[in-house]
């Protein structure tokens, strides 16, 4: 049985001013505990998706609901339930590790935390100890990627949204990074997470949704993957071919 | 929310090396700027005193008050340590004669050139300049630079309202600006008290309100970087916009508008109007000799047929009468000088004020003119300066005429005679032939008074239009954020 997805997608459409159709109709939901990756090239419709999904950007069509909250009609509201690591994480240069989680925490509600609880989630992420009280201007971007998870976990959102995360890591911060998820995913966690890497998604994914052009072209639970060859079945979807 | 973007914003800049350092400077520089000032005012104030010190000597040595070498000196005010103004470019006294009019000679800049180059080095130059740089080297990239680092859309992702981010970005990005600017006014005021200078409360009024007026003009600026940066996308496009913007501003429309005014409302320099008025003269005086010839051609023609006694008794008998009517005669013309003299000078400052006038209606579309036009008329170095003590050492050349004539003095040898009163009297004898004055008894000058409430009524206008300038760049700034694309 199905349980009430913690991020859901409905018809999700968007049609930008300059009548590019980014989304056509997207539906999707994420359970608690599943990781769910949006696989797709560039242009696929990724960033649009989960712009939406945080407010950023209107719909033009469909609703994005996070925690049974719709983000469109109550942005602030449905936001508490939601965690989020962008495709760039620069944070502020000039503040430390901890300053930077310091700052986000207290935006997401949570006020008075100890620089030992700071610590230990960084602790968590897998971050040097001797970077913590560090400026950000020096770190590489996996160290700064790492305090960005510290950020999206420090809020124990039940919702947690990351944009091509992985994009950009050596394969070692990748693979660190990768078991942070699964972490997460074992606290119960809805994670949605948007990749052009197969590898990766066919590792980390409870469930694979193929996009392009704006379109959901299919969705694939890790079961239904075992007995496909995955990067097949993203060639042949994306070029219009259902797989045999 | 908004109070934790605010303490994020100020705890950004002041952790940053850059805001230190460049932060650290401008205080540097107003300090400096304060020192300097309060230097050049001492020795103003004792250049000032030791001036008077020798005419009075100079005075007390003379047997005839029409030998005093009269002069009003122009009193160093200490609001010059914040805004020069004009101050430099004024004549620092005025002989008082009765030959000449009042005029305010060796401004500071005639006597050293090189002040002129640095005239610049006043507190309002570097809040003019650099803390308006300042403020917008520390907001170009408020918006757009978060957006390009992404920490926007993080914050974003969190429940806060567009208006509470705004409204902390900018309080805690003015409180970091504020915060040095503050200090380094503080630390000037220190150094006032420190230095010994003399300040009554009207004065230390006028500096609260200099301050304010930089406050409100940095704070101009700031508002205007966070709106161009909420308005463009990427921090290089917003920083160039920005620096285009600044030198229109700060560079361009307060020197263009003068040139412009200049262009539509040409009014003759003081050597044109001055020049005109000694042909006016010349004129006058030829017309007065020519008649005066003719007249005495006239009165000897009856003479031509008399015998010589009878022509001596004719002139004995009919001199008084001649002499009187060409006294009449030359005060006539005396008095037509001064009145064309008057007229023309009145007509001059009225055009130069209409031009100024203008000028500065096209430079207030800047908020760097309207807040050197503030801070002028604040300390009182505004263009009004030199009217308000040409007009104070007026009254003192009448006062002075008065009292030199009751002591009997002539006043500037021949010429005594166009004055009022003392008939056509050319004595130049004092009561008392050998003994010294007593220049005790000279009347002293008074400077113009310029009160708090004068200061403030003269630049409550200006002061104004920066609070409206500030007010419609705040809803700019947060109209324009709340628009603003965060992806
Ligand atoms: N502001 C915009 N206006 C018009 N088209 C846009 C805009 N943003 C993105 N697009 C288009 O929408 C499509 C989907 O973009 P995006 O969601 O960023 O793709 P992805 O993240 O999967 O690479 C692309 O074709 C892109 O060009
Ligand atoms: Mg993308």
């Amino acid at each position: 049985m199905k349980q009430q997805p913690i991020i859901e997608a409905e018809g999700l459409t968007k049609v930008y001013e300059d009548g590019h159709c980014a989304l056509d109709h997207v539906s999707f939901g994420v359970q608690p505990g599943e990781v769910f990756c949006l696989l797709g090239g560039n242009g696929a419709g990724k960033t649009t998706t989960i712009n939406i999904f945080l407010g950023f950007l209107p719909q033009t069509e469909g609703t994005a609901k996070i925690h049974g909250v719709d983000m469109h009609a109550d942005p602030l509201e449905a936001k508490k339930h939601v965690a989020y690591l962008s495709d760039v994480v620069m944070l502020y240069p000039n503040f430390t590790a901890r300053q930077n989680l310091d700052f986000f925490a207290r935006l997401g509600g949570k006020r008075n935390l100890t620089k030992e609880q700071y610590y230990s989630v960084l602790r968590q992420v897998g971050l040097q100890e001797m970077a913590f009280e560090q400026k950000l201007k020096g770190f590489s971007k996996g160290m700064r990627q790492k305090v960005g998870l510290a950020i999206a976990i420090i809020k124990e959102a039940p919702a947690i949204i990351l944009d091509e995360p992985t994009s950009g890591l050596d394969p070692k911060a990748a693979n660190e990074f990768q078991s942070m998820i699964l972490h997460l995913r074992s606290q119960g966690r809805a994670i949605l997470m948007s990749t052009h890497d197969i590898f990766r998604a066919k590792e980390v994914a409870d469930t694979v949704g193929i996009m392009n052009d704006g379109k959901m072209l299919t969705i694939k639970s890790r079961k239904e993957l075992e007995h496909e060859d995955l990067e097949k079945l993203y060639l042949n979807y994306i070029h219009g071919k259902v797989a045999a | 929310m908004w109070t934790i973007i605010a303490e994020k914003e100020l705890k950004e800049h002041l952790q940053s090396a850059r805001f230190i350092v460049t932060a650290g400077i401008s205080m540097l520089l107003l300090i400096a700027s304060m020192a300097l000032g309060i230097q050049h005012y001492k020795g103003r104030v004792a250049q000032h005193d030791q001036a008077i010190q020798m005419m009075l000597e100079t005075a007390a040595q003379q047997t005839n008050w029409n030998m005093v070498p009269a002069a009003a000196y122009r009193k160093p005010d200490v609001m010059e340590v914040f805004v020069n103004g004009v101050n430099s470019d004024i004549g620092r006294f005025s002989e008082i004669t009765l030959m000449r009019n009042v005029r305010l000679v060796r401004s500071e800049f005639s006597d050293d050139p090189m002040l002129a180059v640095f005239q610049f080095l006043d507190p309002t130059f570097v809040v003019l300049i650099v803390l308006s740089l300042l403020a917008i080297l520390f907001t170009y990239n408020a918006v757009n630079g978060e957006k390009e680092s992404g920490t926007l859309k993080l914050v974003f992702a969190n429940g806060i309202s567009r208006a509470e981010f705004i409204l902390g970005k900018l309080a805690g990005g003015w409180v970091a600006l504020l915060v040095p600017v503050v200090l380094a006014f503080l630390i000037g005021g220190l150094m006032l008290i420190l230095m010994g200078v003399e300040m009554d409360a009207a004065q230390w009024g006028k500096f609260g309100f200099f301050v304010l007026a930089s406050v409100l003009y940095f704070t101009c600026f700031m508002l205007i970087g966070v709106l161009v940066s909420a308005f463009t996308g990427r921090s290089s496009v917003s920083f160039l916009v920005l620096l285009v913007l600044w030198i229109s501003a700060v560079l361009i429309i307060p020197k263009a508008s003068t040139m412009l005014a200049g262009q539509a409302m040409p009014v003759a320099t003081t050597d044109e109007v001055e020049s005109r008025l000694a042909s006016f003269a010349t004129q006058a005086r030829t017309e007065f000799f020519g008649g005066m010839q003719q007249r005495w051609r006239e009165r000897f023609r009856p003479t031509e047929g008399m015998k010589p006694e009878e022509a001596t008794q004719y002139q004995a008998e009919n001199r008084p009468a001649w002499e009187k009517e060409d006294q009449d005669a030359r005060q006539e013309m005396e008095k037509k000088i001064a009145d064309h003299t008057a007229r023309s000078y009145e007509e001059y400052y009225n055009q130069k004020n209409r031009q100024e006038q203008l000028a500065f209606s096209l430079a207030k579309m800047s908020p760097a003119s309207m807040f050197q036009l503030a801070a002028m008329k604040l300390a009182g170095t505004d263009t009004g300066l030199k009217r308000r003590y040409e007009d104070a050492m007026k009254n003192y050349r009448d006062q002075y005429t008065k009292f030199v004539q009751q002591k009997g003095g002539g006043f500037g040898g021949m010429r005594i005679t166009v004055g009022r009163g003392s008939g056509g009297s050319v004595s130049m004898g004092g009561s008392q032939e050998g003994t010294k004055i007593d220049v005790g008894e000279m009347p002293r000058f008074q400077s113009p008074q310029y009160t708090l409430g004068e200061a403030l009524t003269a630049s409550l206008f200006d002061l104004g239009l920066l609070t409206i300038f500030n007010i419609l760049a705040f809803v700019g700034a947060f109209i324009a954020f709340l628009r603003f694309d965060m992806r």
